[in-house]
């Protein structure tokens, strides 16, 4: 389902488009106003145009020539508030003076809070009620995608300059209105998401702002005292510039459960324009981890942040000590590229390897591309490109920038070891049409940084709650994946996946995956074709998957292959009942629940609001279903009677996709990905289905993990993991005992395993 | 705050008349010219001569104009042509990504999704990637942009709204497939 104010908001991201240097628009207006004036006495002569127009671009030019941004004055704000963000202190704060709402044929618009300060309004608001029936059929049908807007008394409107929201629940930026204007009207030309002309359109809520009370929900920001610039100094066993690079906290945020860490970055080499902090790390004196994450200034309501502005979110109130903020990785924008040219012929073979041996000099490092191969990755063609450089200079994007003819610039990255050894790669949509110059504006290089913070808390004797240990870390399972074990003899079963179907040797894509179901160690392998979302049934007899024109069945033994009557495009997420008798599945039209049998007989619609539910599983007794509905950024566990329809609400709040939990056999046991604090990934909790005995079992770092699958005797659980490291990612599984630990790669299995019976 | 076509009509016609009127119409203008340059070209310094040199074109064009359509798809025209001729003479290939700086594998912006929506962005067709820039770059109106393409106003909302469709798609079967966090 699109959420059109979002993806605009995203793409205007994407584009990333910069304001103009104030400096040059206004040294070009005098420009332009000086000759706007000579030609008000002078003839256009030609030849007095070339050269005004001459001198005119080497004035620009010699504007732009400036020095690296020294950031000397950085954005400070005054305070923060939940939900709304961050607000400026030049002028008095205003807010709603009550909520405003309207209810038109049932569907209700509630303006729930607004925030002006000098440089905003940012406007909360609600939207519940509409039937699903409003919404587009189908995901390329048109959909509301008007923005709301803010008239003022004057007539004026105001367009919004920021924001976004899901599902029914958004936050709206724009301009800031005149001290003098205390009302307006909120415009909503039309339902986010809803189909043309098929719910009421041309919303006016009024809006009606008083001076913010004094007990209003503000948390003031605090201006960091006495920041500590960080000191830089390389790693590289050779003696390498510092560039200057320097980390300063400026304000923090008191949070409930932590703080915001607002700081910049700065530096004095001409030859930078840009620097990014990899992997910024907090710990406390002892050398214990706290839990650091990036955040974003769109979460804090700030949509254009200063360009050397960052913001974390820093877990804990209460330290011990001061703490120390480390990062041992910066990435690097380049002002002059670095360029090499390569000749591979108008028609390269896909795997064709030349030998290279070019130098380069990034900054003060050298490194030599020493090999390209010619790659596919689905419709875009292009190079992967080996590096040896020296162990400081940690990766090298490197990219097309001439000899391509009809097409764009595609996917591209760089990865390294760590070890000097480096990866880039670049690909597009177009036609090899000569020497390729390739050409590379960022790099990434390690080193040390480090900056330290005072808590306002510092308690010497309190001791801080341990971050939650995963018992398979990535380290862990690099060892597992460099030592491969078998499958152990008393672990048996088939597995269902949906993986790779061809051996093609090309990254996955819908030529080369599809379903098919195999022993765990790959052997029986049994290719059933084109399908997504399979499942089996519990005697392993047969397969459900959904597929164009609706749900369908694969006898495993006889090979038939059947539609399920009653389903229809879209249907999807299959699973058997215990007894095998029938099929839960989701329903896009209506996004609710509903059984099946296989013969398409029986069809029962199991829940009835439009509450976006992701089936979980059967019941052990196949009397109820487990699903998760989104609240609140979270996902909540519920149970309905398939019969009665009786609802109950887990206490268990399993946040992450609801499409990753999953329920063993017996019931007993609940697994689900979820967030884990200061990790970038998400780490996978096994928890009881009374909410004790909640534990870490796996966390990957930055590494994916999905699709988990119980054994049918609950012993072991099998995770779907990508490797992110890697620019064309295979998902691969692993299983892990949830008592021993004890890791088995299934380095036989390529694609998403979705299903395991005896 | 925004000018209306009216204004902006009056505002043409008087700096027809004195060129010196012509700031005005700058001042409304420049930074859309700007970015749509800079998200063109990647470099700010090739993008602040590309926009010293729409205007110029623009001011020593503007006698001529006829006032039939947008005087913003009229400028946007100039500022395209500009565009064209700088990669001619450049032979460098126009890459989203170029604005600032090449992100390296860990995004300098900080939001993967961001940077998959990049990815995606650099594998569209130039129209399309022309269309995202006139809408969300140079914020023009549909009717505007409508008049730069040469089509009608229908058919480039329908493009546009398919495009991001389309997007919005790709982008939610990556977060499928990553299954992030």
């Amino acid at each position: 389902m699109s959420d059109k104010p979002q993806i605009e908001n995203k793409i205007r991201a994407a584009l990333d488009a910069r304001d103009p240097d104030p400096a040059f628009v206004n040294d070009l207006r005098r420009q332009l106003m000086n000759h706007a004036t000579r030609s008000r006495r002078a003839v256009w002569a030609h030849s007095a145009w070339r050269l005004a127009l001459a001198a005119l671009t080497l004035l620009v030019i010699g504007a732009a020539l400036a020095s690296p941004p020294i950031v000397t004055a950085v954005r400070r704000w005054f305070g923060y508030v939940p939900e709304v963000g961050l607000v400026e202190q030049s002028a008095a704060l205003r807010v709603l003076a009550e909520a405003s709402a309207l209810t038109r044929d049932g569907i209700t618009v509630t303006v729930t809070q607004v925030v002006l300060d000098s440089e905003k309004t940012v406007i909360l608001y609600h939207v519940e009620g509409i039937p699903p029936a409003e919404y587009p059929k189908s995901e390329d049908a048109p959909f509301c995608a008007a923005s709301p807007q803010l008239r003022l008394p004057s007539g004026a409107v105001l367009n919004i300059t920021g924001g976004g929201g899901r599902q029914d629940n958004f936050r709206m930026t724009f301009a800031a209105l005149p001290a003098d204007v205390n009302e307006a009207t909120f415009e909503l030309p039309c339902l986010a998401d809803t189909a043309p002309h098929a719910a009421p359109e041309n919303w006016q809520l009024p809006l009606r702002f008083v001076p913010a009370p004094p007990e209003m929900n503000l948390t003031p920001v605090l201006d960091v005292p006495t920041a500590t610039p960080a000191s830089a100094s390389p790693v590289a066993p050779t003696p390498a510039p510092l560039f200057g690079i320097q980390f300063t906290l400026d304000q923090v945020i008191p949070l409930g459960d932590g703080y915001y860490v607002v700081g910049h970055t700065t530096w004095n080499d001409e030859r930078i324009t840009a620097v990014a902090i990899h992997s910024l790390k907090a710990q406390d004196a002892s050398g214990n981890d706290v839990p650091l994450e990036e955040a974003y200034f769109g979460d804090l309501g700030i949509d254009q942040p200063e360009p050397n502005q960052w913001v974390y979110e820093l877990y804990g109130q209460a330290f011990n000590s001061a703490l120390a903020l480390r990062a041992e990785r910066v990435g690097l924008a380049l002002r002059e590229p670095i360029a090499f040219t390569f000749a591979p012929g108008l028609t390269p073979q896909l795997g064709q390897v030349w030998n290279l041996d070019e130098p380069l000099t990034v900054l003060d490092y050298h490194a030599r591309v020493v090999s390209a191969t010619y790659m596919k990755q689905g419709d875009l063609r292009g190079f992967e490109f080996g590096l040896q450089a020296e162990p400081a200079l940690y990766s090298l994007d490197l990219w097309v920038a001439e000899g391509i003819a009809n097409g764009n610039a595609g996917g591209g990255g760089s990865t390294g070891d760590g070890n000097g050894r480096i990866t880039s790669y670049s690909l597009s949509n177009g036609q090899i049409a000569g020497p390729l110059k390739v050409v590379s504006t960022g790099a990434v290089v390690n080193g040390a940084w480090e900056l330290t913070w005072t808590p306002p808390v510092v308690n010497p004797s309190f001791t801080p709650t341990p971050i939650p240990q995963a018992c398979l870390t990535l380290d862990k399972l690099k060892q597992a994946l460099a030592k491969p074990v078998s499958v152990p003899q008393g672990l048996s079963g088939k597995i269902i996946v949906y993986g790779r179907i061809q051996d093609d040797g090309q990254p996955p894509s819908p030529d080369n995956y599809g379903i098919f179901v195999a022993s765990l160690d790959g052997s029986h392998k049994q290719v059933l074709g084109p399908g997504v979302w399979p499942a089996l049934s519990p005697d392993g007899s047969k397969a459900a998957y959904a597929a164009e024109g609706g749900l369908r069945t694969a006898d495993l033994a006889t090979g038939a292959d059947h539609p399920i009557p009653n389903t229809v495009s879209n249907d999807y997420h299959p699973l058997w009942s215990p007894d095998g008798a029938s099929i839960a599945f989701v329903r896009v039209e209506d996004k609710n629940l509903y059984t099946i049998r296989p013969d398409g007989t029986g069809l029962r619609r199991v829940t009835t609001d439009v509450d976006y539910e992701q089936l979980v599983a059967w019941s052990p007794d196949g009397a109820k279903l487990y699903y998760t509905i989104p609240r609140g950024g979270q996902q909540l566990l519920r149970s309905i009677n398939i019969t009665s329809g009786e609802v109950s609400t887990s206490t268990l709040d399993i946040g992450g996709k609801g499409v990753s939990a999953s329920l063993s056999a017996d019931g007993a046991w609940l697994a689900y990905v979820d967030k884990v604090p200061g990790k970038k990934g998400g780490g996978v909790y096994v928890v009881r289905t009374d909410g004790t005995d909640q534990r870490l079992l796996i966390q990957l770092e930055h590494w994916n993990i999905s699709d988990l699958v119980w054994s049918p005797d609950g012993q072991w659980l099998l995770a779907g993991i990508l490797d992110t490291d890697q620019f064309v990612a295979h998902p691969m599984a692993a299983l892990v005992n949830v008592a021993t630990c004890q890791t088995i790669p299934l380095t036989a299995i390529e694609g998403d395993v979705q299903g395991w019976s005896r | 705050m925004d000018m209306d076509d009216k204004e902006i009509s009056a505002l043409v016609a008087q700096a027809q008349r004195d060129p010196a009127a012509f700031g005005a119409l700058y001042d409304h203008y420049v930074k859309a010219v700007y970015r749509y340059h800079a998200n063109r070209v990647g470099d700010a310094e090739d993008a602040q001569d590309l926009t010293a040199q729409t205007f110029l074109a623009a001011l020593e064009a503007l006698p001529r104009y006829r006032h039939r359509g947008s005087f913003a798809a009229w400028l946007f025209q100039i500022a395209r042509s500009k565009a064209v001729d700088f990669f001619r003479r450049r032979r460098a290939q126009a890459s989203i990504e170029q604005t600032g700086a090449r992100a390296p594998q860990e995004p300098l912006a900080h939001i993967a999704e961001i940077d998959q929506l990049r990815t995606l962005l650099r594998a569209l067709g130039d129209d399309e990637r022309e269309l995202l820039n006139l809408r969300y770059v140079a914020e023009l109106k549909l009717s505007e942009i409508a008049a730069v393409f040469g089509k009608s106003e229908d058919a480039v909302k329908k493009s546009l709204y398919r495009l991001l469709a389309r997007l919005q798609q790709q982008l939610e079967a990556h977060d499928e497939r990553q299954a992030s966090d």
